[in-house]
């Protein structure tokens, strides 16, 4: 017997109206909403709150935030690649273990995880300490509080899932491949580029969007480790809902993260070919 | 041409090949025969430069190539699941050992056509891989590997995923296209019958070691080893004792059946310093067993001038196979079976019914006695 899979996904639908497209639809709502003096919403409508993100200061961050998720998602892609091709060529014992050593740090909480990072990159933490030691620094590098160490704090959090992806498709890569490029007169880079890399496309490009999207909204990281002075979309967009009490330009801000993010997704399928999923096994 | 000299490789300590020594002439169909495991897939590895040996040479034309990369080597290989690049069309996939040897746009354009027209895949060009059938995806393969006119073409059981009717196509396709090319290939397959049909010579292997090497009678009808032997065709093999040569002639030997039953065999050139009362197998293909009904029936052999050996058999099965008849018969002093396959089933007597009594018979000449523990 088969059923009409349809009743099934009710839960789930009212999952998503509930908590997904109502506030999306409130926020963009509010974006099209006045601030009124004392931070209260005026029900007038305008565009002011999107004219006004096109501001030189709100640009800037805009710039600042793209520049910062696409240079992480490069260092992902460039550290990931390497990683996923090792675990994807290991034996099965090392797989499973390297695998288990990928997936340690969602084990630890993330706040942790950060504040970790900023030990580590401290003025007294294992990195100026062995600089020092070893008599190559005689002050203290101060990396923290800083893009630098916004950007470590990114690639660290963010490599699995660009490694993940990847590794899903080498997994059932067919290594003969390889072989056959050599065999036919291919050496390591024209191996690398004619063959390896356009066919794991698909997973270096759901990596990509696993890694550049989030990045490009992500505010505990900057918070944590960027210190005052590293203003990000992320850290914007919560400093107008929680400190400004401009909601109705926080919304704003928010809604064109939402459609730079459906940009990437369209840039996925554009790249990956029409009805690619995220992910393919 | 090709040549292997003392070829070693081990893995994780497991001896995959033993010193192996093959030479191969140039144009020559040269297969490399043996159960899965034996080496060969690992040998044509070491050939085409994916395994490097322990210890052992590799020679192309006089030179030394074992430690030429894959690339360098003017080989080209078939693989078995072909391993064409499914993010190319046909033509890109032959085009890619031009374009990575940097072979200018109009004339690697002529090579791809002209190495698509040799495997009859005309008009396929713009194809992608995925809609290809088995035996085109194996045409397409082919092409690959032949456009860049290597020196030498590896085969690494290329056939064997497709099914039998196309398989029995490609077989002669191959070997006229390999006489039309006059190019050497090395051809590494599990299938005795394919072996036999295509090449100019076989290795057979086992264990990591060649057992024998020759041309498809050779192997074939006089195996030098009792791996060979059963590892070619059916056959059937009587256990008994060595009893020595036959007088005056180093060529046959008896071997004593016992209840008083000796029989005449070749002895095999390695076999010849075979020790009295030594327990040796008697083999015999089916097909060179003749058959007569009744105790005092006189058969017709097909050969002539030569001792026969006859014995009175029970019939146990009789198996109809269309185009031949394969009988077992049962030797009851050593519970010997005997398999008789009758090729001309119109000539057996239309009342054979099992549990008759029937006599089998072989020629001296068809028949050979082989040491179980190997050549000495």
């Amino acid at each position: 017997m088969r059923h009409k899979s349809g009743a099934l996904a009710v839960p789930l639908a009212l999952w998503l109206v509930t908590f997904l497209i109502l506030p999306v639809l409130f926020v963009a709502v509010y974006s099209l909403l006045k601030r009124g003096a004392y931070g209260e919403i005026v029900w007038t409508l305008s565009l002011h709150n999107y004219t006004r993100a096109f501001d030189a200061l709100y640009l800037g961050i805009f710039t600042k935030s793209l520049l910062l998720a696409a240079l992480t998602t490069a260092v992902c892609m460039f550290m990931g690649f390497p990683l996923a091709y090792t675990i994807a060529t290991a034996s099965k014992s090392w797989r499973s273990l390297l695998l288990a050593m990928l997936m340690v740090p969602f084990l630890t909480n993330f706040v942790v995880r950060v504040y970790a990072i900023r030990a580590i990159l401290g003025v007294e933490g294992p990195i100026n300490s062995a600089l020092i030691f070893s008599g190559l620094l005689t002050a203290p590098l101060v990396m923290t509080d800083s893009l630098f160490a916004v950007a470590v704090g990114m690639v660290t959090n963010y490599l699995p899932f660009m490694t993940l992806p990847i590794y899903v498709v080498l997994e059932g890569f067919d290594f003969s491949l390889l072989e056959a490029a050599q065999d036919l007169g291919a050496r390591g880079w024209s191996v690398l580029f004619k063959v390896l890399l356009p066919m794991s496309r698909q997973g270096l490009v759901s990596g990509a969007i696993l890694v550049f999207i989030p990045v490009l909204g992500e505010y505990m990281i900057p918070d944590l480790l960027g210190g005052a002075r590293t203003m990000l979309l992320g850290n914007l967009i919560t400093e107008q809902f929680l400190k400004a009490r401009d909601w109705p330009f926080g919304a704003a801000l928010a809604m064109i993260l939402v459609l730079a993010m459906l940009g990437s997704f369209a840039l996925q399928r554009a790249l990956v070919g029409k009805g690619a999923m995220l992910v393919q096994a | 041409m090709l040549e292997m000299r003392g070829i070693d490789k081990s893995f994780d300590g497991q001896r995959v090949i033993a010193s192996v020594s093959l030479a191969l002439g140039a144009g020559e169909f040269f297969s490399i025969l043996g159960p899965s495991g034996c080496g060969k897939s690992t040998l044509l590895r070491i050939l085409a430069g994916f395994d490097h040996p322990d210890s052992g040479e590799v020679y192309l034309a006089g030179e030394s190539i074992t430690k030429t990369p894959p690339h360098d080597r003017p080989m080209n290989m078939v693989f078995q699941r072909y391993a064409l690049f499914p993010h190319m069309d046909v033509a890109e996939n032959v085009a890619f050992s031009l374009r990575v040897n940097k072979v200018a746009r109009p004339e690697r354009l002529r090579r791809v056509d002209e190495a698509l027209a040799l495997v009859a895949m005309d008009g396929f060009g713009g194809r992608r891989i995925s809609t290809l059938s088995g035996g085109q995806q194996q045409r397409v393969a082919l092409a690959r590997a032949l456009v860049n006119r290597p020196k030498v073409l590896l085969l690494d059981e290329p056939l064997s995923a497709l099914d039998l009717n196309l398989r029995v196509r490609m077989q002669t396709e191959l070997r006229s296209l390999q006489r039309r090319l006059g190019m050497t290939f090395v051809f590494v397959t599990h299938d005795q019958g394919e072996a036999l049909t295509m090449s100019d010579r076989i290795a057979v292997m086992n264990q990591g070691r060649v057992e024998q090497v020759g041309s498809p009678q050779d192997v074939y009808e006089r195996p030098e080893t009792a791996f060979v032997a059963s590892f070619l065709g059916s056959t059937n093999r009587l256990s008994g004792h060595f009893a020595g040569p036959v007088d005056g002639r180093s060529t046959h030997g008896w071997v004593d059946l016992g209840a008083g039953t000796r029989c005449m065999a070749r002895l095999p050139r390695l076999q010849q310093n075979l020790p009295l009362g030594k327990q040796v197998h008697l083999l015999v293909r089916p097909e060179n067993v003749y058959l007569g009904k009744g105790e005092g029936f006189a058969p017709e052999s097909t050969v002539q001038n030569s001792h026969r050996n006859e014995f009175v058999c029970t019939l146990c099965d009789i198996f109809y196979r269309g185009a031949t008849v394969d009988i077992n018969g049962l030797w009851q002093p050593n519970k010997s079976l005997m398999t008789a396959t009758i090729l001309n089933a119109a000539a057996l007597p239309a009342d054979l019914r099992v549990g008759d009594y029937a006599r089998f018979g072989f020629a001296a000449d068809d028949a050979w006695i082989l040491n179980p523990e190997g050549a000495q």
